[in-house]
């Protein structure tokens, strides 16, 4: 039998749940801003459309985008949603493996039309809870992951694409003119290392000897490369959900330069991210501190992030600041503008 | 459980509630009196018919299920008052004479949904106030239904 996974993810998550109860938001330019509003956290098309980045401190919005309406976050609302999203999800499909708030897999092996089904499913969920989905397919995860890239790229494809619809030559056109940073897996650093080598597109990425690939970026790239080529390297079970750490981070109201005042916030944070913990009943294996500049100030910029393991895994919050405060001793001296501080703790 | 509020309006829906993924309230025995019309019921007439779980009793289709406060007073003859919640089902095709919830002008509404000489139009039902005009739906930029009203409750 064919293999057929299927992507759904929802549009712009968090604004289109903000819309489906204030329909004034519609057509609008809208953000909504992370915990606290310092950073927009999610965008409309709209907003998008303006230059607002993913991540972007609050302020520099106000100057350049004058009528954009700012949402704090509700996020007992975006779970709820999700919710009805995934329950639909597997209701419907054979099975199912949620990959983040707003996204699940669907193996949808053994439906006879996937097209029309994924059309089904995205009227479904847009009637049920208002909320726009795109939904991907293809042979492979990586294949669905790209078929949703297109979905959500190309308007006249009214949000469902099924990329094994294409004859083996208009498919070769297409990976041809995705960047090989869209790819799944494929990061922006990872992106500028492969371009390097001539990599620039998905099709490129399919195309290259995979003992290369292996030999400078390792087996899950060369995996990745298998299957954008339709060949499945991960079982839907084996997907990793997208979030297994606890992120407390946030953007300094202003510059800091002292190492006290950094070392400050990085306890508040470990304190947060311990507390976070505790109330999952989880426990961190490993702590992560990082520290960056302003990336949108044209100043020479810094980042730098150290991990640590633990030697057990804990949620007490002096023994995690412990580890916090031995990486940043560690891991740097000089601090310029800090942007960020972030203690995220591994969940087990 | 979350509450979202939303802008209020001078008609209607103030708030969401998420319904619960699993059902929170215990199922309660529902009594049932045949032969009691008025009056107090002898304890000794009653006898359990079966086990009522509200969410049951409410919610037919959870994922599309929807409670929501409304806020005003045009649909008083409906007997839906001001601090009411109703349980709101999206995944229902909203019929002419079906309760409503409808985005309008970009409120969200609760209306009769009425046929007017061939044309669909959002109706209060108060009528004390004739003034609360029909609103209809191919006149009205964006207005579309948002779900059907299937329950309401309240608390006394």
């Amino acid at each position: 039998m064919v293999r057929r996974i299927a992507l759904c993810d929802v549009n712009n998550f968090y604004v289109s749940c903000e819309r489906v109860f204030d329909p004034r938001l519609e057509g609008q330019p809208v953000v909504v801003l992370s915990n606290n509003d310092g950073c927009a956290v999610a965008r409309s098309a709209e907003a998008k459309a303006l230059g607002i980045r993913m991540g972007e401190p609050w302020h520099p919005i106000g100057e350049r985008g004058r009528g954009v309406t700012a949402l704090s976050s509700n996020y007992p609302l975006y779970a709820d949603m999700s919710n009805r999203v995934m329950r639909i999800l597997s209701e419907a499909a054979p099975a199912t493996e949620i990959y983040s708030i707003d996204e699940a897999f669907m193996d949808l092996t053994g439906v006879p039309l996937p097209t029309a089904f994924g059309r089904t499913l995205k009227d479904r969920i847009r009637q049920w809870t208002g909320l726009p989905v795109c939904v991907g397919i293809g042979s492979t995860l990586t294949r669905a992951k790209l078929a949703n890239h297109i979905a959500k790229s190309r308007p006249e494809l009214d949000g469902v694409f099924d990329i094994e619809a294409l004859s083996p030559a208009a498919c070769t056109v297409l990976l041809a003119s995705v960047d090989v940073g869209k790819v799944w897996g494929v990061g922006r650093r990872l992106q500028a290392k492969l371009q390097a080598l001539g990599i620039q597109t998905a099709a490129d990425l399919r195309n290259a000897p995979k003992a290369l690939l292996r030999s400078n970026f390792g087996v899950v790239l060369e995996r990745t490369a298998r299957e954008l080529d339709g060949e499945p390297c991960q079982a839907l079970e084996q997907i990793e959900p997208a979030r297994q750490q606890i992120m407390c981070s946030r953007s300094f109201s202003r510059e800091v330069h002292s190492y006290d005042e950094l070392r400050q916030a990085v306890l508040t944070y470990i304190s947060r991210a311990a507390e976070k913990l505790r109330a999952e009943g989880s426990v961190a294996e490993a702590v992560q501190v990082f520290v960056r500049t302003n990336a949108f100030k044209a100043v020479p910029q810094y980042a730098r992030g150290v991990t640590v393991a633990l030697t057990g895994s804990s949620d007490d919050t002096p023994m995690l600041a412990q580890a916090a405060l031995r990486l940043q001793e560690g891991g740097h001296d000089a601090a310029g503008p800090v942007a960020e501080s972030t203690a995220p703790g591994d969940a087990v | 459980m979350p509450v979202v509020r939303l802008r209020q309006t001078i008609t209607h829906v103030v708030a969401l509630y998420a319904t619960p993924r699993q059902p929170r309230l215990m199922p309660r025995p529902l009594l049932v009196s045949p032969r009691i019309q008025a009056g107090f019921p002898s304890p000794a007439a009653d006898y359990i018919e079966e086990v009522l779980d509200l969410n049951d009793l409410l919610v037919r289709n959870p994922p599309a299920t929807f409670y929501v406060r409304v806020q005003g007073d045009s649909m008083v003859d409906a007997l839906i008052f001001d601090g009411d919640i109703l349980v709101v089902d999206r995944s229902l095709d909203a019929t002419p004479g079906r309760i409503v919830v409808a985005a309008a002008d970009g409120d969200l509404l609760v209306k009769r949904l009425r046929k007017i000489r061939g044309r669909l139009a959002l109706c209060s039902e108060n009528a004390a106030r004739p003034d609360y005009r029909p609103v209809y739906l191919d006149r009205t930029q964006d207005s579309t239904v948002w779900g059907v009203v299937t329950g309401l409750v309240r608390k006394f």
